[in-house]
């Protein structure tokens, strides 16, 4: 289903270049130009890393290239840091500029070190509610910041956003926007920054509530707009039976993107709760959720300066899986004369959007282990053949694919302009299904509102597993494969070095060739890796960081399939780490 | 303040347990009461239990598997209701002493 707001495409993309261009030179202050410069660079400066995927094109690239296939082989630990209290590993994908690198913790705990030596230039831990945190079930993990006119921006999972300035790590403003001690929920996924404005966008998904996405002045701290995911518009709350769009789920909890052309925010939106109806095919007028859902399980572009919803495409209608759009990668690709937008869906199949509507240009699959629909059609992104249930055990004759953990995961893959390859990883596994009729909790907090049990078991006539593709990224056409017998979930780093930096579960980092698929270099950091990677250049070298650490809600349960080291592997230790090439070399 | 707070949930959980552990070994000579179980499986689902305690807590998940626990009734008590951090929420404040029982009698009543 996609669907579009407003004036036609051509007026509206000349129109917002014209007003976004004019907007930056008038009416910003010098250090919001300064940042929208760096942040909508054509060319961004390669020593930083100033948003979540690295620009807002979401390629997680690095451009440069002092690390590359002929030196790897002398990668070695440059320097680490250990920021304690590492609840559920180390979710987050660091920030640099100018040499300094900034990272967050669990807790929203957060670090400045100098890029080169590791030498820590100030820290910031925010006081939480601490009985809130004991009763939240996606905590206390963080995964990442925000950074613009001279400010960090983090959340916090009792539901506020925070700025601090970036030399001193003082705090300039902290605005509660979620009343989290009722909703239970809060953020932990990264803002972005776009011309004096932070959005951030709420957990939800599970939990009956409307998961908003907020724009917030990042001056003053003070909340310019509030988009609801669930019924955020009239047309929107006509697609929930039952006024059920009071307790939808939805959210938004990964950072999307900016596209500077379009004055547009792209977001993903996660899941409506329950996460598995009883309505069976008849979906449009009984169960749990009657009608489509609108906006889950759908990518949406908001108006930067107002939250105002421009166009939509909802990927999954009435999404019965959980298999929801919050994954925040959206990467920019221009090919064949057209601005296109990918973005993975947690079903594992990947959509390509037309950049200035959300149409739909292609759906491909990244995994082999599939049966939720027959296939999704290419051309409208239609649902061919869905798997529907009613309550009681629905996979006798056979189990549902993928299982719940999502055809592909949350982190991200990365993109090379140099290679012009998308590199992901898809996983291969399946679940069994028992589907129970639940009534939503939400006093006196809200309840996590699942409406199934459920067992992750392998492939029929397979075993589990997961693969690093490096693929073209519009057509999705193969040309490497690497695979693995435990689906790695950190995020991918490419460089302009021609590498493809992939930090697997079982601790390992490994460095391949971009153009071919081999191995070049690989080094134990001692512990299972859920979080980001990235690079950035201080003192005229460059770096790499990777964040080791293990306990993401997909990773607590390889100890059950996959026993060591999983089972003994610890969930409350965690380091960054971070690379280089010997002096000299 | 809190641990206080703790200490009063759980030392009226358990005596609600004990009572009714008491009350059903009389009336019935089962252990747990059916009813019980039935409403303990109510609470499992409309929290969400399930999404960690896989197959209806009868297998481990990212928590482990219920199903024949060797832990003591006053152990699972206070995991409930206190939780353990970044492992499991803690449900004290959700929870009546009456739906803790209940949810100990499902656990226990759990078969494969």
């Amino acid at each position: 289903m996609q669907r579009s707001a407003g004036m036609p495409s051509v007026f509206r993309l000349s129109t917002a270049m014209f007003l976004g261009i004019a907007a930056v030179a008038l009416t910003t202050s010098p250090a919001s130009a300064q940042s929208a410069q760096e942040l909508e660079a054509a060319n961004p400066n390669p020593n930083d890393w100033l948003s979540y995927h690295g620009t807002y094109k979401g390629y997680d690239y690095s451009g440069l290239d002092q690390i590359n296939t002929n030196n790897v082989k002398n990668l070695q630990v440059a320097w680490m840091h250990f920021p304690g209290r590492t609840t559920r590993g180390i979710q987050s994908m660091p920030l640099a500029k100018d040499g300094v690198l900034y990272y967050s913790g669990s807790y929203s705990r957060v670090f400045a070190l100098d890029g080169a030596t590791g030498k820590v230039l100030w820290t910031y831990f925010p006081e939480l509610d601490d009985q809130l945190v004991a009763r939240q079930t996606h905590s206390p993990y963080n995964r990442g910041m925000a950074m613009g006119d001279g400010r960090l921006y983090i959340g916090t999972v009792d539901g506020r956003l925070i700025a601090l300035d970036a030399k001193t790590g003082k705090p300039a403003w902290d605005t509660k926007l979620i009343d989290s001690q009722k909703l239970t929920v809060g953020f932990t996924g990264a803002p972005i920054f776009a011309r004096g404005t932070v959005v951030i966008g709420a957990q939800g998904g599970e939990w009956p509530y409307r998961g908003p996405i907020f724009g917030v002045d990042a001056a003053s701290g003070k909340k310019k707009w509030e988009f609801f995911t669930v019924g955020g518009t009239p047309d929107a709350m006509k697609t929930w039976g039952n006024d059920t769009w009071r307790i939808g789920g939805g959210g938004g909890w990964m950072p999307g993107t900016y596209d500077p052309q379009t004055n547009a925010v792209w977001w993903g939106v996660a899941n409506p709760d329950p996460l598995y109806d009883w309505a069976g095919s008849d979906w449009m007028k009984t169960g749990a959720r009657p009608g489509d859902n609108l906006y889950t399980s759908s990518v949406i572009a908001l108006d930067l300066d107002s939250g105002q919803l421009k166009f939509f495409h909802q990927e999954l209608p009435h999404d019965n899986w959980d298999f929801d759009s919050a994954i925040g990668e959206f990467v920019e690709i221009d090919q064949g004369g057209k601005q296109l937008m990918l973005h993975p869906n947690k079903s594992g199949y990947i959509f390509v959007y037309d950049r200035s509507n959300a149409k739909v240009e292609n759906v491909w699959p990244i995994m082999k282990a599939t049966n939720f629909v027959k296939s999704i059609d290419p051309h409208t992104g239609e649902l061919v053949g869905r798997r529907d249930f009613t309550a009681g055990n629905q996979t006798q004759n056979e189990v549902l694919c993928p299982a719940i953990a999502g055809g592909v995961s949350w982190n991200s893959g990365a993109y090379s302009p140099k290679t012009g390859l998308w590199y992901k990883i898809g996983n291969e596994w399946c679940m069994t299904l028992d589907v129970k009729k639940t009534t939503p909790v939400t006093e006196p907090q809200v309840q996590l509102n699942i409406g199934a049990d459920f067992k992750l078991v392998p492939p029929p006539g397979g075993d589990f597993s997961g693969h690093l593709d490096a693929r073209d990224p519009v057509t999705g056409q193969l040309k490497w494969q690497v695979t693995f017998h435990e689906p790695p979930l950190a995020s991918l780093l490419a460089t302009a070095g021609n590498l493809v930096i992939l930090p697997d579960p079982r601790g390992i980092t490994h460095a391949y060739d971009a153009e071919t698929g081999k191995e070049l270099w690989s080094h134990n950091d001692g512990i299972g890796h859920t979080g980001g990677t990235m690079s950035y250049s201080a003192g005229g070298k460059q770096y790499i960081a990777v964040a080791a650490g293990w306990g993401s809600l997909v990773g607590e349960g390889y100890a059950a399939m996959f026993g060591e080291p999983y089972k003994s592997m610890p969930q409350d230790a965690g380091a960054l780490i971070v690379y280089a090439l010997p002096s000299g070399s | 303040m809190r641990a206080r707070l703790l200490a009063l949930v759980i030392g009226g959980a358990l005596a609600v347990s004990a009572g009714a552990r008491l009350a059903q070994a009389e009336d019935t000579n089962e252990s747990p009461s059916t009813e019980a179980a039935e409403k303990g499986a109510e609470v499992f689902e409309s929290h969400g239990c399930g999404y960690c305690h896989e197959n209806g807590g009868r297998a481990a998940g990212k928590g482990p598997q219920l199903m024949g626990t060797s832990r003591t009734d006053d152990f699972i008590m206070f995991r409930i209701v206190a939780g353990k951090e970044g492992r499991m929420p803690a449900f004290g404040g959700s929870l009546s002493g009456e739906q803790l029982t209940d949810l100990l009698a499902y656990i226990r009543s759990l078969k494969g």
